[in-house]
Formats: C-alpha cells, structure tokens, sequence
C-alpha cells in the first residue's frame, strides 16, 4: 500500500499545489486503494496487486490537461454545454525531447556496464608497469633475471596492457554515443522515468559516499607498504620495497576503479535529473561558452603566431598562453552574466 | 482489449449509463465498466477521474461524500438533469455512428 502512495506522491510531485490538484490526488489514491484491497480479496498476492494497480493507472498527462483548462475556462465560459476536448496549449518555447521510463532504463545499464568497461581499461593503464617494476627489481636485487628479460617483458607487457585498455575505451565509447544527447541537450522526463530517476538518485546517494570514502582510504592507505618497507628494510636493499610498490599500485587502481564506477553511476543519474552541471541553465551557457570559444581562441593563436613571427621573440611571446586561459575565464562569465540578464528581460 | 484511442469519445456516456442507473463512487465505476464489457474494456484511473472532473465542470454529474462503514470518506457521484439529456443525445449520436461506420466493415 505504502508503494502505492508513494507512486502517486512522486507522479503529483512537480505538480502545483492547488485544491483542485489535491483534491484529484486524493482521489485517484482512494481509487487505486480500492482496486487493491479487491484484488487482494480476490487472492493476488502483494506484488502482483500492486503491479495491477500501477499499469492500469494511466498517464497523469490526462488529468493535466483537466486540471489546467479548467482555470482557463473559468475565465472565459462558452455558452455551449457540450464536452470539448480542449488541445493543450503549448508554450513558445522549442517542444523538448520526453524521454521515457524505457529509455531512461537504457540509459542507467548501459552506463554501468560502460563505467566497468572504462574501468577495466583505466585498471590495465594503470598496472601496466607493474611487470617492469618486478622484473627490474628481481634483476636489481639478485640478478635472478637479465637486463634484457626484465626489460623485454616488462616492457612487452606495458604496451599490450595499454593497448588493450585504449582498444576498450574506444570500442565502448562508440557504443555509448547515443547516449550523449543525455549529457548535452535540453530534454523532459516523463512521469514515470522521473519517479525511477528520482527514486534511483536518492537511494543511491548514501552508497556513493560510501564508496568513494573507501576509495580515498584506499589511496591514502596505499602508501603505507611503502613507508613499512623502507623503515624494515633499513639500509639493505631487498625485495620488500618492489613488493611493497606493487601492492600500492595495486590499491591505487582499484581505488580508481571504485572512483570510475561509482562516479559514473552518480553522474548518470545526475544526468537524467539534469543536476548541477546539467541542469538546462548550464546547458545553455556551456553552448554559449563554446561558441565563445570558438572564435576567441583562433584569435588568440592569430595574433600569438603574429607577433611572434614579426618581432621573432618567442621566448617572450608564449606569455600570451596563461594570460589568455585566465582571460577566457573572465571572457566566459561575463558571457554568462549577459544572457542570464537576457533571459530574464524576455 | 478495446484501444482507449477507439472508445475515447464515448467514455462520458459509459459512466452515465452506470451513473444513471445507481449513484456510486470512483472504483465501484471502474469495475462496473470491467464486469459489463468482460473485460474487454479496463478503463484507465487518470481517464476516469478525467471524465468525472470534466462532467462535473459542465453539470452533467453532481458529487457529494459518503460514509462508507469502513470510515473511508468516499466521493459518490449522481447524475443531473443535464447530464441524462446530455447521455440521451450520445447514445443517438452513437447509433448514428454506428450505423455509418457499418456500412464501410467487411464481416471476415
């Protein structure tokens, strides 16, 4: 039964508060209450009831447009008594892409088996050098193997690494593309996707400080081998230090590992409440920023490689680089401060 | 299962009929309309309560609360005067509809 309110209070949730929403809300609860003690009278079991009850709801699409055109028609009665289906008013504004409670689904496992793909990858890069510390340290510490081995097979095992993790990143990339509209435009969820998000995203929050605290604990704990080692081994050289920066490597890549699955976890459902950074207002002022960007920079390259070909002081000339990254920076705000001004004038 | 698309313009007169015949409440409604089709037609909870708030806008419907012995306050609907011409000038319309629509069916 609590699932069922809980359905309703998130459908109504973005909804104004007026008498004549709550009333409906109130009533479509009693509605859905009674098809649920009869259905379980009837012997459904609890899931299976409330299952029933949710898919036979409907879309509240159809109640928005009773609700709002009533305050309309309030203000101007036409004589005639008969029902007309009124059409929705649509603002001036370009229509936005819905996305559905489908799709949004798409989008969340994709994204987890995207984020443990990068993973892997970043994984591999980052413990691509651990052959060549161990061999190198073997060869060091007690010639057991040659200069030529440790470095051969070090060496060989570095690149196949490396080269397997950017075929991985660039083959899952591709997959992932048609999720990137989620990333960079503007779109509206449906109901039921913006229940499913909003349930996701919250229930989700605690679990990802959790993992990104055990990550950080990790990367700070990583040193620790280290620091063990060299105070055990003293002024002797042993194998306990290469040893020791394994396993250090080996907890930093699995600390970013927990950073790159959970991060992107995160970030997919931030994405789809089009949180912070993707919320429609920075939306627009990221595309402002870049079409800002696209004539200053050029500009900037101009005007450096002129100067420096005439007065032939590039020793000097590179200045032009930090000076304008920091003014890009001043650039961009004040291109922000003017449309938001703009958007609050129309 | 009947498209809601297909029965769209005729749920007014579905509840009036049911409204007509004895005063009730939301669910009972819902489920009359689901035993008398058969279950050929389940009407979705957002279109009835559509229908009701639309009736009850254009006085074809009246609402008032009753006490249920359950203490569950609940919202009963009857029908006005109204609101039985309105039902008797769908059912003719949808005589007239049937009637023309027939005559374009092939019987497979």
């Amino acid at each position: 039964m609590d699932t069922i309110k809980m359905y309703i209070e998130n459908l109504f949730r973005n909804l104004p508060e007026t008498e004549a929403i709550a009333r409906a809300k109130e009533e479509l609860l009693a509605m859905m209450e009674d098809k649920y003690s009869e259905l379980k009278t009837e012997g459904k079991s609890e899931n299976e009831a409330i299952g029933i009850v949710i898919s036979e709801f409907g879309n509240i699409d159809e109640l928005r447009e009773e609700l709002e055109i009533g305050k309309q028609q309030q203000e101007s009665k036409t004589a005639s008594g008969t029902t007309t289906e009124s059409k929705n008013e649509k603002s001036a504004e370009k229509p936005l892409k819905v996305i559905s409670l489908a799709e949004a689904e798409n989008f969340t496992e994709a994204t987890v088996k995207f984020s443990k793909k990068i993973a892997l990858g970043v994984f591999l890069c980052i413990t691509s050098p651990v052959l060549l510390i161990l061999l190198g340290g073997l060869h060091e510490m007690d010639g057991s193997v040659s200069e030529k081995t440790a470095a051969g097979f070090g060496i060989l095992y570095l690149f196949v690494s490396i080269a397997f993790a950017v075929a991985t990143f660039i083959i899952n990339a591709v997959m992932f593309e048609r999720y990137e509209y989620i990333k960079k435009e503007k779109f509206v969820l449906d109901e039921a996707a913006a229940s499913y998000a909003g349930e996701l995203r919250e229930s989700y929050a605690p679990v990802f400080a959790r993992n990104i605290t055990i990550g950080v604990v990790m990367c700070i704990l990583s040193v620790i081998p280290v620091i063990c080692a060299g105070v055990v081994s003293g002024e002797n050289e042993n194998m306990l230090v290469v040893y020791a920066v394994l396993v250090m490597f080996a907890m930093i890549a699995i600390a970013v590992t927990i950073f790159i699955t959970s991060g992107m976890k995160m970030d997919s459902y931030k994405q789809l409440m089009q949180e912070g950074e993707y919320s429609p207002v920075e939306k627009e002022s990221t595309d402002f920023t870049e079409k800002i960007g696209s004539v200053y920079w050029p500009v900037i390259v101009a005007i450096y490689l002129g100067v420096s070909f005439l007065t032939g002081a590039w020793g000097i000339t590179w200045i032009i680089w930090p000076v304008a990254g920091v003014l890009f920076g001043a650039v961009a705000g004040i291109g922000k401060i003017i449309s938001s001004s703009a958007k609050e004038r129309r | 299962m009947i498209s809601s698309d297909g029965i769209r313009g005729y749920n007014d007169m579905i509840i009036l009929y049911l409204i007509i015949r004895q005063e009730s409440y939301g669910y009972e409604i819902s489920k009359q309309i689901r035993d008398l089709s058969e279950g050929k037609y389940v009407i979705k909870e957002t279109t009835l309560y559509s229908a009701f708030t639309r009736l009850e806008k254009n006085g074809m419907i009246n609402s008032y609360f009753g006490d249920e012995t359950n203490g569950k306050r609940r919202t009963y609907y009857k029908v006005t005067e109204a609101g039985k011409s309105y039902y008797a000038e769908k059912c003719g319309e949808w005589i007239l509809t049937k009637e023309v629509v027939d005559r374009f069916v092939i019987n497979v």
